[in-house]
């Protein structure tokens, strides 16, 4: 050690050379991976994205005008209407909590009145920043500190976490990774050195991971099993135990604190393998005590018995708690990672959100470019150290692996691994290639295998550049668009905003009475909620199986029908939203068929999805398009006056490619229209009120429409409904 | 030959199977599913019949690789042999209700009677009195599937049309059963018997390396993928044309799992090699040969899995090498 | 009774201003000065003073063009009350002003209208026909009469309807025709025909298609009343004129109710009226004050005991969770400083254990009655995370206090016996 610190150049101490290098080193990454996340903002502005992250957004908004304690017990009255949501309750909080202390600071401290809006715009890329220091703390305990610069550079731009992380997407996953690296390194690192402190830090850290995101279950089930698997390699010591009783104890403590969670650590089986395997830790402590202390030959016959016994006991308890009723059945989101047809046959909700699809090839190559190759290479030559820490990342990978391939949406927690583990092959690599002391002999450099060092060196080089080019692309390409603004080219390739979102939920915010209720599908709850600030029926939270299918079976069922529901919600407006006229795929007539099997789920003899499709079975809104399509609430409002912007002639769906006929005109009889946006992608109606003369709405509309001029006799006694 | 066509044509106008003659020949097979072939299509579904029919029209050769029609086939079964379980000797005061499946290859001008362009079908042709020639193709119902359970979904439609309640009745599949005793069995003869081996290939660093890594290799190349979505191994068309991918980010065939995992694969072991191998080899010029011939390997992989990731056409604007049509 | 005092208590500062509109009412005559010269005596003559007295009165003939129900804005009316008398003609010249759309409008916008039926050879223009039909009335047409051979007088028993309008029925011989009506729940029959009445076209005999109305499905006069409050009654002559009570019942002078105020608090907090937040499980208080039109004046809305004229609160989310009968509380000024003019009910319910928005819904329909309509949207939240009941409160939670400080006596004392007990057997050892 003494040595080293006498190394200068200089006469600058090499150690300071090299932590100031590291600091600049960390700086440029951080300025990377922020700046390569800032395409969206520049491009349009600062704006939240997508549909969670304007709950989010509106739920910290709550949080900075009213108390902590306010927004702990929110009854949420605008959303979920007539039900409402314990919106304080059923929320991860870290991420408002988050950007609600980073306001509170710059405005008390540092006098700086930032608007909410933009902290949580820019909250993201600020933390993947953090992300990256994080990753390169982790792979350095699992290799060394150049490892670790890489993969903090690879986590800084891999668009696999870029994807849920640039500005404006102000989701909780934006912080969650962040922690999730925290969480894994602190582990690490308590698990090594047996330290009661770092395990201490790490279920603060799992803490505030469970404060701001349901996947925390990831690392409840992740490092239980590295200590399991530990454990089955025979490599218990009592580093191992201090370091996971002190994490269980507290971190489930901690994590029971938050509202949401609650009692779920001790009850719900998702968190079953932290509990059992702190047992099994216990046991194997005192195994590991009687061993010491009693002869090798009667132990094992010990250790026979009370295994058969633990384990059966265990078997035996978790199955008659499940049947009791005291520990909850996992949840159905839970099943659809193992039984991949699960969600499809059970629960339509789930596999109606396209997140929850599996992933294909491509994916993972777009979202990690050459990392993906790399990434088998790190694994093999962690098996080859196979230290504790190695056994972490492999275990790590292969689950991930899985849990990426069967849900898109997890591609977000292997990215890290992935990087982690592509860094450890890279560095390796180039420790072998850069130590130029192989190539000399003496003092003779050897010219051969300077050129196979070359020839290493600059091809990987310049993968690593291409590296970030595929980087910028596809950050630049698929991730940076807002998803309420639309950019479209138009044919002299001069960019093309369509902005129907948000002149749609401003019209609703500016015209509409404060307190309407507004009823859309539930993928627009939540930009309801956030930009027309209107009360919803439903939205992105869905928690109540049955509401959805209720708005689902007002937009499948026949006018009436549909008018009985929208009265007895008191709903004052209906969103549809309709891209047939631009092409605009994402469009409720193609969801339509989810609102459908939802609904049937709940009203089998009324909503049959069957009735939907043509009698040759096929999904059309043309001239063949089935009687309960036609009639549906969905289809009228959809193409109310559609066929009119044709000029007579028939209509073009230009996202089913289907002509709507002129003359299939939809009649409209309990709603109005009321708006209809710019590109016609929101049209919004007024949901009639009861007639005052007490006809149901289909006479009086059809009253209204009958020209005055023409007349009626009525001379023969009338065919109606009479009163005897 | 016309005449003979004619000739037959006109037999088979008088040649419907009475319903006895199906009671008895149902009798007599295991299976309840009765195959339906071009020899006795026209028997069985010409002219007056006095019983329900379902028939499956269906295939299960590997060239036409119909999932669906895997799917359904076991699942019609189970409904067929349900329903002769309940009804041995048919139903009494009622039309009878008789399965048949009909398998392309065996049947092709049944198929082309039906001028079917797409597989499996379900058709449901009613009693009926009519004598007129081919009276079956105009009279036959067809099935719609649907997403969920066929079993259910099926037997919801059946009794639709006849009016009947069906029982499912899911067979202990004994074979199955018998395999898998016999093979727990086994295993557990083995391992006591080569207790050791088995115990050091399971304490083998190198065997969970191998299993981690297969599975890495599958699971980041869309194993899961095809699992769920049945996605086919690949695509082959009529005129002989063979296709290895589909273009879209959202979409792949089952060989696309396996080239992109070898050629991960390839890579991965290029760069352990590098890593591993080359250094241990003193020889100056033997050591500058091989890590040249893999650098060079390393780049033509991965040139080509750039340029297969360009194949899913997704705009992606990057290629080292232009394979200009691979 | 500390709570009614609160409820008074907040009328002193409930500061709707309502003022009497004193404004004569504009009313309208269509008449067809053929039939009837409605400066003749004829048996309207009580009424044409009655509304003399009472309105100011503009008489047309149907044919009138400058007749026009709306001001130029098209949004208010120009009368408040429209009587339609018996034409001879089936058109009119001003269908640009008096055609069904504008007659339904006028009701819309809250003008009432009294139709008065024909004899035989009289009827209703045919757009004031088609409205009636919107409305689910349909008089015989024009030629048709009703006949009844065996009871040649109208009665009480045979021929009344009970309803809240008519108690008595003071005409006898009828001459005039019958409509029918459907079940339009905002209609309500006052006299129907007997059980042996009909209408038929004069002349021609009974026939399944032609004749109007068989036996009691057939109603001579009938009153409908809109949502918005806007009263119509079709009479079948110009008899039944004597019925006062059923134009004063058209023209708002009778039966006609207005909510006061309708109000809730919750009984932690009276002071703070219509609190739009509620707890589960909250005492909630709903008042609510019922005026009646009597004379020209507002004067208290009292009900008997056990009346079915009863106003009743649900409180409902989807469906009721709570429906309960209004009880009496007394009268009460809606003004500050005002008369008594008001008659207050209340009630006083549980919150259910349930959150959600909530609705304190008082829907009066009761026949003959201006219908009352008031929701107040509320919420009900749940407990906040503090106001759970904690420790020693909870009986589950005696168990596990009981064991900690059992954990701790036991603890205690083998430190107690660790330390010293242990020591002296150490020492007696050593010694």
């Amino acid at each position: 050690m003494s040595n080293v610190n006498q190394l200068t150049i200089y006469g600058v101490d090499i150690q300071l050379i090299r932590t100031l290098l590291k600091i600049i080193i960390f700086i440029s990454i951080a300025g990377a991976a922020i700046s390569s996340r800032l395409f969206s903002v520049i491009r349009f502005e600062a704006i939240i994205h997508e549909f969670d992250p304007w709950f989010n957004f509106r739920a910290t908004k709550y949080l900075v005008t009213h108390s902590y304690y306010e927004f702990l017990n929110w009854f949420d009255d605008r959303t979920w209407y007539p039900l409402g949501r314990v919106t304080g309750g059923t929320l991860y909080p870290g991420l408002m909590v988050t950007s609600g202390a980073i306001w509170h600071i710059l405005k008390n401290y540092f006098k700086l009145p930032v608007d909410i809006r933009n902290i949580c715009v820019l909250l993201a890329p600020a933390f993947s920043g953090l992300t990256a220091i994080f990753t390169y703390f982790l792979t350095k305990e699992m290799k060394d500190s150049s490892a670790g610069l890489l993969a903090a550079i690879f986590m800084g731009i891999a668009p696999g976490y870029i994807s849920r992380s640039v500005a404006g997407s102000y989701d909780n996953e934006a912080i969650a990774i962040t922690l999730l690296m925290a969480t894994f390194y602190f582990w690490i690192k308590s698990m090594k050195i047996g330290s009661v402190f770092y395990a201490t830090i790490t279920a603060l850290c799992y803490f505030y991971m469970v404060s701001a995101w349901g996947g925390y279950v990831f690392i409840t089930n992740l490092i239980p099993l590295h200590v399991f698997v530990l454990l089955l390699m025979g490599r218990y010591n009592p580093k191992l135990y201090t370091a996971y009783t002190t994490w269980y104890a507290l971190g489930t403590l901690a994590s029971m604190q938050i509202p949401f969670v609650g009692f779920l650590p001790i009850r719900s089986n998702d968190h079953m393998a932290a509990l059992g395997v702190f047992g099994l830790l216990q046991l194997v402590a005192f195994g590991d005590y009687v061993k010491s202390k009693v002869p090798n030959k009667q132990f094992k016959s010990f250790l026979i018995v009370s295994v058969v016994f633990v384990f059966g006991s265990g078997i035996a308890a978790l199955f008659g708690l499940t049947a009791m009723g005291w520990i909850a059945p996992w949840t159905g989101r839970f099943y659809s990672l193992w039984d991949t047809n699960y969600a499809k046959i059970h629960i339509p909700i789930i596999a109606s959100v396209s997140e929850h699809q599996p992933t294909a090839w491509p994916a993972f190559f777009f979202d990690t470019s050459m990392l993906i190759w790399l990434f088998p290479a790190g694994i093999y030559l962690c098996f080859q150290d196979l230290k504790d820490e190695h056994v972490f990342v492999i275990i790590y990978s292969v689950l991930c692996s899985y849990f990426a391939g069967v849900m898109v949406r997890l591609m977000l927690t292997l990215t890290p691994v992935i990087c982690v583990s592509g860094a450890i092959a890279l560095s390796k690599l180039f420790d072998v290639y850069l130590n130029i002391k192989d190539a000399f002999h003496g003092d003779n450099i050897s010219i051969s295998k300077v050129i196979s060092k070359l020839t290493v060196l600059l091809s990987f080089g310049f993968y690593l550049f291409y590296f970030v080019l595929h980087c910028t692309w596809v950050t630049s390409n698929a991730y940076s668009s807002p998803s309420v603004v639309l950019a479209s080219r138009n044919p002299d390739g001069s960019q093309n905003l369509i902005d129907d979102y948000r002149e749609a939920y401003y019209w609703l915010r500016m015209n509409t009475p404060e307190d309407a209720k507004v009823m859309a599908w539930w993928d627009y709850g939540y930009q309801i909620g956030g930009m027309a600030d209107r009360t919803t029926l439903v939205d992105n939270n869905t928690w109540n199986n049955t509401h959805i299918a209720t708005v689902g079976k007002a937009m499948a069922s026949p006018e009436n029908v549909s008018y009985e529901i929208l009265k007895k919600h008191d709903v004052d407006y209906v969103l549809v939203i309709f891209g047939g006229l631009l092409g605009y795929s994402g469009d409720d007539i193609n969801k339509f068929l989810w609102m459908v099997r939802i609904a049937e789920g709940i009203w089998p003899d009324e909503i049959k999805e069957r009735d939907f499709f043509t009698d040759r079975g096929e999904y059309k809104m043309d001239k063949d398009a089935s009687e309960t399509m036609k009639n549906s609430l969905m289809y009228k409002l959809c193409y109310w006056r559609f066929s009119e912007l044709f000029g007579g002639r028939d209509g073009v769906d230009r996202v089913r490619n289907q002509q709507i006929p002129i003359n299939a005109v939809p009649e409209l009889n309990v709603v109005e229209e009321a708006f209809t946006s710019e590109n016609w992608i929101v049209r919004i109606y007024k949901v009639k009120d009861l007639d005052n003369v007490g006809r149901d709405l289909y006479d009086a509309t059809k009253f209204e429409n009958k020209k005055s001029g023409k007349r009626n006799r009525i001379v023969k006694r009338p065919k109606i409904d009479l009163r005897e | 030959m016309k005449i003979l066509i004619l000739l037959l044509q006109i037999i088979g106008l008088s040649i419907a199977l009475s319903n006895n003659q199906l009671k008895s020949l149902v009798q007599s097979k295991s299976s309840k599913l009765i195959s339906l072939t071009d020899e006795n299509f026209e028997s069985i579904l010409q002219g007056k019949r006095d019983y329900h029919i379902i028939a499956l029209l269906t295939s299960s050769s590997p060239q036409i690789n119909c999932v669906l029609c895997k799917e359904i086939g076991p699942e019609l079964e189970i409904i067929a042999n349900s329903w002769f379980k309940d009804h041995p000797n048919g139903i009494e005061d009622d039309f009878d209700l008789y399965f048949f499946k009909s398998e392309f290859l065996e049947s092709r001008k049944l198929f082309g009677l039906f001028q079917l362009n797409n597989i499996p079908k379900i058709f449901y042709f009613p009693p009926t009195n009519s004598t007129a020639n081919r009276n079956y193709v105009s009279e036959k119902v067809e099935y719609q599937f649907y997403q969920g359970d066929h079993k259910d979904l099926m037997i919801r439609w059946f009794s639709e049309l006849t009016g009947y309640k069906f029982n499912l009745y899911i067979p202990v599949d004994k074979t199955k059963l018998a395999i898998h005793a016999i093979l727990g069995f086994t295993s557990v003869f083995l391992l006591k018997r080569y207790k050791k081996y088995v115990f050091n290939v399971l304490k083998s660093k190198n065997t969970w390396g191998t299993l981690s890594l297969i599975l890495i290799l599958l699971f980041t190349t869309g194993y899961m993928f095809n699992q769920i979505r049945g996605s086919p191994y690949i695509i082959e068309h009529q005129d002989g044309r063979r296709e290895f991918f589909l273009p879209g980010q959202q979409t792949q065939l089952g060989i696309e799992t396996q080239i992109i995992s070898f050629v991960y694969g390839i890579l991965s072991i290029l760069l352990i090699v590098l890593i591993k191998r080359a250094p241990t080899i003193k020889t100056d010029s033997i050591n500058l040969l091989l890590v040249s011939i893999i650098s060079g390997l390393i780049f033509v992989m991965f040139s080509t899995l750039l340029a297969l990731f360009g194949l899913k056409g997704l705009g992606f604007p990057y290629r080292f090498i232009r394979f200009i049509k691979f | 009774m500390i709570k009614q005092f609160y409820i008074l208590l907040n009328f002193l500062y409930f500061t709707i201003i309502f003022a009497l509109d004193i404004g004569i009412e504009q009313t309208l005559v269509l008449h067809d000065p053929e039939i009837l010269p409605l400066n003749d005596s004829t048996s309207g003559s009580n009424f044409l003073k009655y509304l003399d007295s009472n309105f100011e009165l503009t008489f047309a003939d149907y044919n009138n063009d400058e007749i026009s129900l709306f001001y130029n804005d098209e949004e208010s009316i120009r009368f408040d009350n429209i009587i339609l008398f018996p034409s001879s003609k089936k058109t009119i010249n001003n269908k640009k002003n008096l055609n069904q759309h504008n007659l339904l409008k006028f009701i819309n916008l809250k003008g009432n209208v009294l139709v008065i039926g024909g004899s035989e050879s009289t009827s209703l223009p045919e757009p004031f026909r088609i409205w009636l039909n919107e409305l689910g009335i349909y008089p015989a047409p024009k030629n048709y009469k009703y006949i009844d051979h065996f009871n040649t007088k109208l009665s009480e028993k045979n021929n009344l309807i009970k309803n809240n309008i008519v108690d008595s029925l003071k005409v006898e011989s009828y001459d005039g025709s019958a409509a029918l009506i459907t079940n339009n729940e905002l209609i309500f029959p006052i006299i129907s025909s007997s059980k042996t009445g009909y209408t038929n076209k004069v002349g021609t005999p009974i026939d399944q298609e032609s004749t109007w109305t068989f036996g009691t499905q057939g109603y001579l006069a009938v009153a409908f009343q809109a949502l918005n409050n806007a009263r119509v009654a079709w009479i079948g002559s110009i008899d039944l004129l004597n019925q006062v009570e059923i134009y004063e019942w058209v023209f708002q002078k009778k039966n006609t109710l207005r909510l006061q105020f309708a109000q809730h608090v919750n009984n932690e907090d009276p002071s703070k009226i219509n609190p739009t937040l509620y707890r589960i499980k909250d005492q909630a208080i709903y008042t609510i004050g019922i005026s009646e039109f009597k004379n020209g004046q507002w004067v208290p809305f009292e009900i008997g005991d056990g009346s079915d004229l009863t106003p009743q609160l649900s409180f409902k989310m989807l469906d009721p969770y709570q429906k309960l009968n209004l009880e009496k509380l007394g009268k009460v000024s809606s003004k500050e400083k005002g008369d008594l003019d008001t008659f207050a009910y209340f009630v006083n319910f549980t919150v259910p254990d349930h959150h959600g928005m909530f609705t304190f819904e008082l829907d009066y329909k009761r026949h003959g009655y201006s219908w009352i309509l008031d929701k107040k949207i509320v919420t009900v939240r749940h407990l906040a995370n503090d106001e759970f009941k904690r420790s020693w409160d909870i009986t589950n939670s005696w168990l596990y206090i009981a064991s900690t400080l059992l954990v701790i006596i036991a603890w205690f004392l083998f430190v107690v016996n660790y330390i010293y007990v242990g020591k002296v057997n150490y020492k007696k050892k050593d010694q």
